[in-house]
């Protein structure tokens, strides 16, 4: 009777059954599952690969409310603190070391980061440098050779020892080798030298072309705005002390005191680049060390390399490099991230702040436009504030955004929050404490909380608890010398 | 990962099956509790593994403590209706 109307018997049919759910098992193991539709839902055209649980938004409507109309320009760079005078080697002999190259911390200010870190690792000495023992102070010391494409100073070179940096001076030339019009190498040859057409591809061809040698130069991802009036706000009045205007011109111009953007290169290409995770998050000192300074010495090449590729191609590309605009404010148009209470960093869905280069080139090269995103961290941030917690001198602002300019050189016109950068001594606590920094590799809650973060901020504040009880975030700098880290510190499986 | 999804789902397989053959699990319910113990039990591996890769010993024993006691409860009712509804009948 059971075989009455089939010919297969209950018994096969669970065998069959079982068959069925080992290979769904092994597919559900062994694949990806979502990973092309990441790029079929959240993406804009398929050149900003997005986790799936990215939202897109309206063109100039990011996640942070901006009011475009009282949005003013800002003159220059934010203000930064004042670097001390006294060098590292006075330092070190008055008891509170510091003060090497590029640092602000105060001996006032570097002894509460101290107190702060010994505090937060138990055992941990500062050195001689104020940067930790003396593995990770050699590491700060030799990566931030020509950092920020400064030129260097004094070097040994065939036996003797040269200035650099003065001889270059000394011939006309500037502290770096990045400049606004970019190298144009004599040895660069473009399709116009040989009286041959330059490439032309769509604008999400030209998109998709500049993303693979952003990847291809070390880079992650690219981004694209359209400028028009109200983006130009957040470009800077001056930058190095030039002012940087946009005129009707054919030629992109660079004199003793403006720099010009030609009006049709209209095209805001912006890139990033990321920061080595495991040794960003195991720094400790009176300042930023190893894993940002190898990034500001690779990424200035990288983008001086990019502008040189456009300029190739035979397209003009311009840029005022690290400085000249509000970097973290195009990014939220661009797509790059959201705006969060750290303020100074954006934040991105993928690896939360650990990102060193969020650079811009203008170009005539017809760019497609990448859509802002949302995955709920504006709304995460306002119950979160993990960063403002473990900021040792109180600088990130806690409470709800405001549309005010609260803080020295900042400005109004958006419902945000600001930090004071004028006292900001760039230690390296904040960035590292995010929770948007962990491993994307790793647990699959981290992709759960995301997704939940992006639909509903009910959670916020329950998963902000929890990433203080399970120990994520900051780690004891004196381990990362026995992990196994990746290539230059960056996972680059997601 | 191919290798452990299809040896996992092969496992789960052949175990459902023994568990129909038997008349273990009779009830849908009884199947919701024990899928979610299996669930729970899958979490309770990979958070504490993929933990430990990313450098996170602490997240990796409190999450495996978490999802394993989860697991434990969900398939320790799962197996007592089973085992209490056998000795009723």
């Amino acid at each position: 009777m059971s075989n009455f109307h089939s010919t297969l018997s209950r018994r096969d049919f669970m065998k069959a059954l079982g068959l069925a759910g080992a290979g769904v098992g092994a597919v559900s193991a062994a694949a990806p599952v979502f990973h092309d539709v990441d790029e079929l839902t959240a993406s804009s055209g398929g050149v900003q690969k997005l986790p799936w649980w990215v939202k897109e938004r309206e063109f100039k409507d990011p996640s942070v409310p901006i009011d475009w109309q009282n949005l003013p320009k800002l003159e220059g760079v934010f203000p930064m603190q004042a670097k001390p005078t006294l060098s590292a080697q006075e330092r070190y002999a008055m008891g509170i070391p510091g003060g090497s190259s590029g640092t602000w911390a105060s001996p006032e200010q570097a002894q509460v980061l101290f107190d702060h870190m010994k505090k937060e690792f138990p055992g941990w000495e500062p050195g001689y440098a104020g940067l930790g023992d003396n593995r990770t102070t050699a590491l700060f010391m030799a990566t931030k050779f020509m950092r920020m494409g400064m030129w260097p100073g004094e070097i040994n070179m065939g036996g003797k020892r040269v200035n650099v940096a003065k001889a270059i001076s000394a011939a006309g030339g500037t502290a770096a080798f990045t400049s606004f019009l970019g190298l144009r190498s004599s040895e660069t040859l473009r399709p116009q030298d040989f009286g041959v057409p330059r490439w032309e591809g769509t604008p999400e061809e030209n998109l998709l072309t500049l993303r693979q040698v952003v990847r291809f130069l070390g880079g992650c991802d690219v981004g694209a705005q359209e400028m028009d009036s109200d983006v130009f706000k957040l470009f800077h009045e001056k930058s190095g002390g030039k002012q940087l205007v946009i005129e009707n011109v054919d030629e992109a111009a660079e004199t003793p005191t403006k720099l010009v953007i030609p009006a049709k290169a209209k095209y805001i290409l912006q890139w990033t680049a990321r920061q080595p995770y495991e040794s960003t998050r195991r720094q400790a000192g009176e300042y930023e060390d190893a894993a940002v300074y190898w990034s500001y010495q690779r990424f200035p090449f990288v983008g001086a390399i990019i502008q040189e590729f456009i300029h190739a191609l035979g397209y003009t590309a311009v840029s005022t490099h690290m400085s000249g605009y509000h970097s973290s404010a195009v990014a939220t148009l661009t797509g790059m991230g959201e705006h969060c209470r750290m303020s100074s960093p954006i934040l991105v869905p993928k690896y939360g702040t650990t990102n060193r280069a969020m650079w811009v080139i203008m170009t005539d090269m017809p760019l497609m436009s990448t859509k802002p995103i949302d995955f709920g961290v504006y709304d995460f941030c306002k119950t979160c504030g993990i960063c403002a917690d473990s900021c040792p001198f109180g600088l990130i602002e806690k409470g709800d955004p405001s549309w005010e300019a609260t803080q020295p050189g900042s400005r109004p016109g958006f419902n945000g929050w600001r930090t004071n950068t004028t006292i900001c001594p760039h230690c390296p606590v904040c960035q590292s404490s995010c929770p948007f920094n962990t491993n994307g590799d790793g647990s699959f809650i981290h992709d759960l909380v995301r997704n939940t973060v992006s639909v509903t901020p009910v959670f916020n504040s329950f998963f902000a608890n929890m990433e203080k009880t399970m120990g994520y975030g900051r780690k004891d700098p004196r381990d990362w010398w026995n992990i196994d880290d990746y290539t230059y510190g960056i996972n680059t499986s997601y | 990962m191919f290798w452990i999804g299809l040896l996992a789902g092969a496992a789960i397989a052949f175990v459902a099956n023994r568990l129909v053959q038997k008349g273990v699990f009779t009830k849908w319910y009884e199947w919701v509790l024990g899928g979610l113990g299996v669930l729970a039990l899958f979490a309770t591996g990979q958070h504490y593994f993929s933990s430990l890769r990313e450098n996170e010993p602490q997240s990796a024993w409190m999450g495996a403590l978490i999802f394993g006691i989860i697991a434990l409860i969900l398939l320790g009712v799962a197996w007592q209706l089973s085992v209490r509804k056998t000795k009723q009948s």
